[in-house]
C-alpha cells in the first residue's frame, strides 16, 4: 500500500534531460539524456564521481546554473506540489523565485561559507521565513526558535542571536538544515551535506535529515559520492557515471547486486573491504571486465605484518608541545595560546607505516609539520636517525629536507600551475645535485613518471592537464626524487574520489615495496588509515590516545573515543 | 609568453579576438613608432621641432604658405647621421614667408608675409639664396604662437610620455615587485617595516615629491621621470604583497620548503610566475597614470622644460587660446593625452581578461 501511494505521488519527474556547457571553443555535454522520478516521501541518492554530473543535474533542477554557459537542448523537468505542476526548465524567473526555498530547498556542501558571516543565524533564517511566509517579525522569530529546536542546536534562544563564526561546522550545518525546512518544502536537494563534516558530526546530521524527511513526508534527493553514507540514508540510489545514469535500484538490492560494472568497481574499490597491503581493484578493471564479480577477488589468506622487531627507532619524539597564540597584546606579546599538539610522544620504526587519525582541528596536521621542521615545536624533541632536530646547522637541515618528504592533501594546489611537470619534478634533482647533467636530470624524470604509471609524452605538460589523480600522482614522483626514507602522507587521498582513491593507494603500496621507506600516513578516514598501515596512532585533542596494530585497534578499540569514531564510519552495508 | 600556461598559438588568437586589447596594441605600435622614428616624419626636423617663424604664429589647422630658402651662414653638413636621426638636424635654411615671388635680373623680388592682408615687397640677390629657392608647406594641424608647426611637436612630443610610463613603470615595478615580494613572503618585522614605508611614501603628494627631486636635481624630463617612479611603486608594492601573501598559502609553497628550495628561488621561480598577470594590469594602468602626471607636471610648468616639446607643456602654452580664435591648439595635444591613456588601460583590461588563469 506504502509502496503504491508513493508511487503515484511523483515530486519531480525529470524526463530526458540533457544539460550542456556552452564556451566560445567547444560545447561540452555534462549530462546525457537523464531521467528519474523522486516521489513524495522517499529519499533518493545520486551517487558519482566529481565530474560525473552529479551536481549539475540537482543544480538544474533549482535552475540555480547561470545560462549560458549552460544550456538545455531537451528534455523537462516537472515538478508537481499540492497546488501546482510546472516544468521547470520553462518556468519564468518569477515562478521560480516562489518556487526555491518554498517548495524546493537546497542544503550546500559547505556550512562554512553558505552562511553570510556579517548576520545572525537566527536573522538569516527568520529573512527566508519572512520571504515566502509574509509573516510578522514576531512570529517568525518564534518559528525560528521552534525550527532550531527541531534541527537539535542546543539552547536555541541562544543561537538566534549568534553569528556563524561562532559555531562548529557541525552547528552550521544545522543551521542550514533550519533555513532550507523553515517552509516545509516539498522537496529538499543535499549536495554532498556532510563531506566536509567529520565522521561524528556526520552521523548525527544523516539521522537529523532522516528524521526531518519522515515528519514531513518530504521528497529529498540527497547527492554524494561516498557509498557508505548512502547505505545509511536512501531508499533507491542513482549511479551516475559520465553524464549518464547507469544503474537505478533500491538500496538494498543495488548494494547486493550491482550490474553495472562501474556500479560494482565503486562498491569493490571501498578499503573497508580489504586486508592491509592487499591490491585494491580499481574502476578500469571492472569495465574491462577483467573482474566480473564484487568482491571475487577476497584473499584467501591474511597477510601478516611483523615489523623487525630489531629495527631501530627511525624517529622519535619525546613529549612534543606545539602552541599557536590566541590572543596578542599591543606589544604583541601572546597572551593565550591553543595547544595543537599536547605532550605528544612515540617512535617510528624504519620500514614500518604508522598511521595517525582524528578529526579535523586535532592537530594531526600540525603534528606532521613539526616533524618536517616546518612548524617550531615550542617544548620536547624529535630525534631523526639520532639527530636532535632542533640542534642541526643550515647545511644539515637541507639533507634532512631530501631525506624526508611531505605528500599533500589537494592535488589542485601542490603544483605550481605555471611549470611544466617534468620540470617541477627535476627541480629537486637540481636543487640538490642529484644528477650531473641536463639530459641525465631528464632520463631521472621520466624515470620516475614511469614508476608513477605515467609516461614520458607527460614530460612537458602543464599541471591543468591532468586529472586529480595523475596531479597526485605527480606530487608523489616529484617527492620520490630526492630519494627520501621518510615520507609523510598528509591526508593524501582524501580529495580523491573512490575509484582513483585506490589506484594512488595502490601506488604507494607498490613504491614502499619497491624505496622501502618509512611513512606516515595522516587521514581523518580510519577506514583508508587502517588499510595502509602497520600500526595506527589515534589522536584527539592534541593528544594520542591509543595507539596499536592497525587490525587491532580497528577490531578492539580500547579508548572511547576511537570506539565512538570507528562506530561512526558508514559501513556500507545495507542491514 | 610560454610563461602562461597556454600554448603561443591559443594567447595570439586570445589577443586576437579581444577587440579592446587589439585597438590599445594598435594604439600604442602607432605611438612607439611614430616616436622611434619622430623625425624621420615630422615636416619640422630641427631638434626640438623648434623651427619659429614668428609671421605666422597661431595659424589654422590646414595653414599653407610659401617660403623663401635663406642658407644659414654656419651650415655645416648636409648628410644625415645617427644623431641627426635620434635628435633632428640644425635648419640649413632661414624660412621667409611670402605671398608672392619672382625673378628679375639677379633678383628675387618677393611679398614678405607679415600677417593676413599685410605683407612687404623686398628684393633679394639670387645667388644668396638656395636652389631651388621657393617651397611650399602645409601646416596640417595649424602652427602655435611661435609659428611652430604643431604636427611635429605633437610627434616628438610622443617621446616624452611613452619614455616617461616606460621609465616610470620600469621604476615602480622594480622597487614594487622586490619590496612586496619580500613583505609578502617573510611577513613579521620585514613585512611591518615595508608597509610604514608604504604608508609614508603614500602620503606624499607627487608634486612635493617633484619639487624635492626637482630642489636637488634641478628642473627637467629626468627628474620628472624618477619622480613619478617613485611615488609610484607603492601601488605595485601594495598589490605584489596582497598576492604574494595568498599565494604562499598554496601547498606547492610549502612543498618547495619541504623540497629544501632556497627562499629566494621559491619567490622566484613559484610565487613571481603565478602574480605575473595582475602585476602586468596595474604596470598597463601605472603606465596610464604615468603619462596624465607627466602632462599635469610639465603643464605646472615642473615637468618638461622648453623647448622640449611635451603634450603637456603644449596645452600650458597654448590654453589661453581655447575660449579665443585658435581651441584647437590646446584641444589637439590633450585628444593625444586621451587616446594613448585610452589605449593603455585598454590594453590593461585586455591582459587581465586575457591572462586569466582559470580562463
Amino acid at each position: 500500500m506504502v509502496l503504491i501511494s508513493r508511487m503515484s505521488n511523483p515530486v519531480v519527474q525529470v524526463k530526458n534531460l540533457t544539460i550542456e556547457f556552452v564556451t566560445k571553443e567547444q560545447i561540452t555535454q555534462v549530462v546525457q539524456d537523464i531521467s528519474f522520478t523522486v516521489n513524495k516521501g522517499e529519499i533518493v541518492a545520486i551517487v558519482g564521481e566529481s565530474g560525473s554530473g552529479k551536481s549539475v543535474s540537482s543544480l538544474s533542477i533549482l535552475r540555480l546554473l547561470s545560462s549560458p554557459p549552460v544550456r538545455y537542448p531537451q528534455g523537462e523537468i516537472i515538478f508537481s506540489s499540492a497546488e501546482k505542476t510546472i516544468d521547470l526548465l520553462r518556468a519564468s524567473e518569477n515562478q521560480l523565485t516562489g518556487l526555491r526555498g518554498n517548495h524546493i530547498a537546497m542544503i550546500f556542501q559547505e556550512p562554512m561559507t553558505s552562511l553570510n558571516p556579517v548576520l545572525t543565524c537566527g536573522q538569516q533564517v527568520m529573512e527566508a521565513i519572512i520571504t515566502h511566509r509574509k509573516i510578522k517579525q514576531k512570529e517568525a522569530l518564534q518559528q525560528t526558535i521552534r525550527l532550531f529546536r527541531q534541527v537539535q542546536l542546543p539552547d536555541p534562544e541562544k543561537i538566534i542571536h549568534k553569528y556563524p563564526h561562532q559555531l562548529s561546522g557541525g552547528q552550521k550545518q544545522r543551521v542550514m538544515i533550519a533555513m532550507a525546512m523553515s517552509c516545509q518544502p516539498e522537496l529538499l536537494i543535499c549536495d554532498e551535506p556532510t563531506t566536509a563534516l567529520d565522521v561524528t558530526v556526520q552521523q548525527n546530521i544523516l539521522q537529523l535529515i532522516q528524521q526531518l524527511q519522515k515528519q514531513n513526508n518530504m521528497a529529498v534527493i540527497f547527492i554524494t559520492h561516498d557509498l557508505g553514507v548512502v547505505a545509511e540514508i536512501a531508499d533507491r540510489v542513482l549511479v551516475m557515471y559520465k553524464g549518464k545514469i547507469v544503474e537505478e535500484n533500491n538500496t538494498k538490492e543495488l548494494f547486493q547486486h550491482p550490474t553495472h560494472p562501474y556500479t560494482k568497481a565503486l562498491l569493490a574499490c571501498r578499503p573497508v573491504l580489504y586486508h592491509r597491503h592487499e591490491r585494491l581493484p580499481v574502476v578500469s578493471d571492472f569495465l574491462a571486465g577483467k573482474i566480473e564479480e564484487a568482491g571475487a577477488k577476497k584473499p584467501e589468506t591474511k597477510t601478516e605484518y611483523h615489523p623487525a622487531k630489531q629495527a631501530q627507532p627511525i624517529l622519535s619524539v619525546q613529549n612534543l608541545e606545539v602552541q599557536y597564540p590566541l590572543q596578542k597584546n599591543f606589544l604583541g606579546k601572546p597572551l593565550a595560546f591553543t595547544n595543537a599538539v599536547n605532550d605528544v610522544t612515540f617512535e617510528v620504526c624504519a620500514g614500518e607505516t604508522v598511521g595517525l587519525v582524528g578529526e579535523s582541528g586535532c592537530g594531526k596536521s600540525t603534528l606532521g609539520r613539526t616533524i618536517l621542521k616546518l612548524v617550531n615545536p615550542t617544548q620536547g624533541k624529535i630525534f631523526y636517525k639520532g639527530r636532535d632536530m632542533n640542534l642541526l646547522t643550515k647545511d644539515e637541515t637541507k639533507l634532512l629536507r631530501k631525506d624526508m618528504q611531505l605528500i599533500f592533501q589537494d592535488p589542485y594546489s601542490s603544483l605550481n600551475p605555471r611549470m611544466k611537470i617534468g620540470a617541477a619534478i627535476a627541480e629537486p634533482l637540481l636543487v640538490h645535485k642529484l644528477a650531473s647533467s641536463t639530459r641525465e636530470r631528464k632520463e631521472r624524470v621520466i624515470d620516475l613518471l614511469e614508476k608513477v604509471n605515467l609516461t614520458a609524452e607527460h614530460y612537458n605538460r602543464y599541471p591543468h592537464e591532468f586529472s586529480g589523480g595523475q596531479r597526485q600522482r605527480i606530487v608523489i614522483a616529484r617527492a620520490l626524487a630526492v630519494q627520501p626514507s621518510f615520507i609523510i602522507c598528509d591526508e593524501s587521498v582524501s580529495a580523491l574520489d573512490v575509484s582513483v582513491q585506490a589506484q594512488v593507494l595502490n601506488l604507494l603500496n607498490d613504491l614502499k615495496k619497491e624505496f622501502n621507506f618509512t611513512a606516515i600516513f595522516i587521514s581523518h578516514d580510519l577506514a583508508v588509515v587502517r588499510y595502509i598501515s602497520d600500526r595506527i596512532m589515534v589522536m584527539h585533542k592534541g593528544k594520542i590516545v591509543e595507539t596499536g596494530d592497525a587490525e587491532e585497534v580497528y577490531a578492539n578499540p580500547i579508548h572511547p573515543y576511537t570506539q565512538q569514531l570507528i562506530a561512526s564510519i558508514p559501513k556500507g552495508i545495507v542491514a | 609568453m610560454f610563461l602562461f600556461g597556454q600554448s603561443q598559438s591559443s594567447l595570439g588568437k586570445k589577443l586576437y579576438r579581444h577587440k579592446g586589447l587589439l585597438l590599445g596594441i594598435i594604439i600604442i605600435s602607432i605611438a612607439s613608432l611614430l616616436s622611434v622614428f619622430a623625425y624621420l616624419i615630422t615636416p619640422d626636423h630641427s631638434p626640438n621641432a623648434n623651427r619659429m617663424i614668428p609671421e605666422i604664429g597661431s595659424k589654422k589647422p590646414g595653414f599653407s604658405i610659401y617660403f623663401l630658402l635663406l642658407p644659414n651662414a654656419n651650415n655645416s653638413s648636409k648628410i644625415y647621421s645617427i644623431s641627426s636621426f635620434w635628435e633632428g638636424k640644425e635648419d640649413e635654411f632661414s624660412y621667409i614667408p611670402v605671398d608672392s615671388a619672382y625673378e628679375k635680373g639677379d633678383s628675387i623680388i618677393y611679398q614678405k608675409y607679415i600677417d593676413d592682408h599685410v605683407s612687404e615687397r623686398k628684393a633679394i640677390l639670387k645667388k644668396k639664396l638656395a636652389q631651388p629657392f621657393l617651397l611650399h608647406k602645409t601646416f596640417y594641424l595649424g602652427t602655435d604662437k611661435f609659428g611652430r608647426d604643431i604636427l611635429s611637436r605633437l610627434i616628438i612630443g610622443t617621446r616624452v610620455s611613452l619614455s616617461v610610463g616606460c621609465i616610470a613603470v620600469f621604476i615602480s615595478l622594480t622597487i614594487g615587485i622586490l619590496l612586496g615580494a619580500i613583505a609578502g613572503y617573510f611577513k613579521g618585522m620585514a613585512d611591518q617595516m615595508i608597509m610604514w614605508l608604504i604608508n609614508v611614501v603614500w602620503s606624499i603628494p607627487t608634486l612635493l615629491l617633484v619639487f624635492a627631486i626637482t630642489l636637488v636635481l634641478g628642473k627637467g624630463f629626468w627628474q620628472v621621470f624618477i619622480a613619478v617612479g617613485l611615488t609610484m611603486w607603492v601601488n605595485v608594492a601594495r598589490l605584489v604583497r596582497g598576492q604574494v601573501m595568498a599565494i604562499r598559502e598554496l601547498e606547492y609553497i610549502e612543498a618547495t620548503q619541504v623540497l629544501g628550495y632556497s627562499n629566494t628561488r621559491t619567490i622566484l621561480k613559484h610565487i613571481l610566475p603565478n602574480i605575473l598577470g595582475p602585476v602586468m594590469v596595474i604596470a598597463a594602468s601605472n603606465f596610464a597614470s604615468a603619462i596624465v602626471i607627466e602632462a599635469g607636471l610639465s603643464f605646472l610648468g615642473v615637468g618638461v622644460q622648453p623647448p622640449q616639446p611635451s603634450w603637456g607643456l603644449m596645452i600650458k602654452e597654448n590654453y589661453n587660446f581655447i575660449i579665443t580664435h585658435n581651441p584647437l591648439l590646446a584641444i589637439i595635444p590633450g585628444i593625444a593625452i586621451m587616446l594613448l591613456v585610452l589605449a593603455f588601460n585598454l590594453v590593461g583590461n585586455g591582459l587581465r581578461d586575457v591572462l586569466h588563469v582559470k580562463n
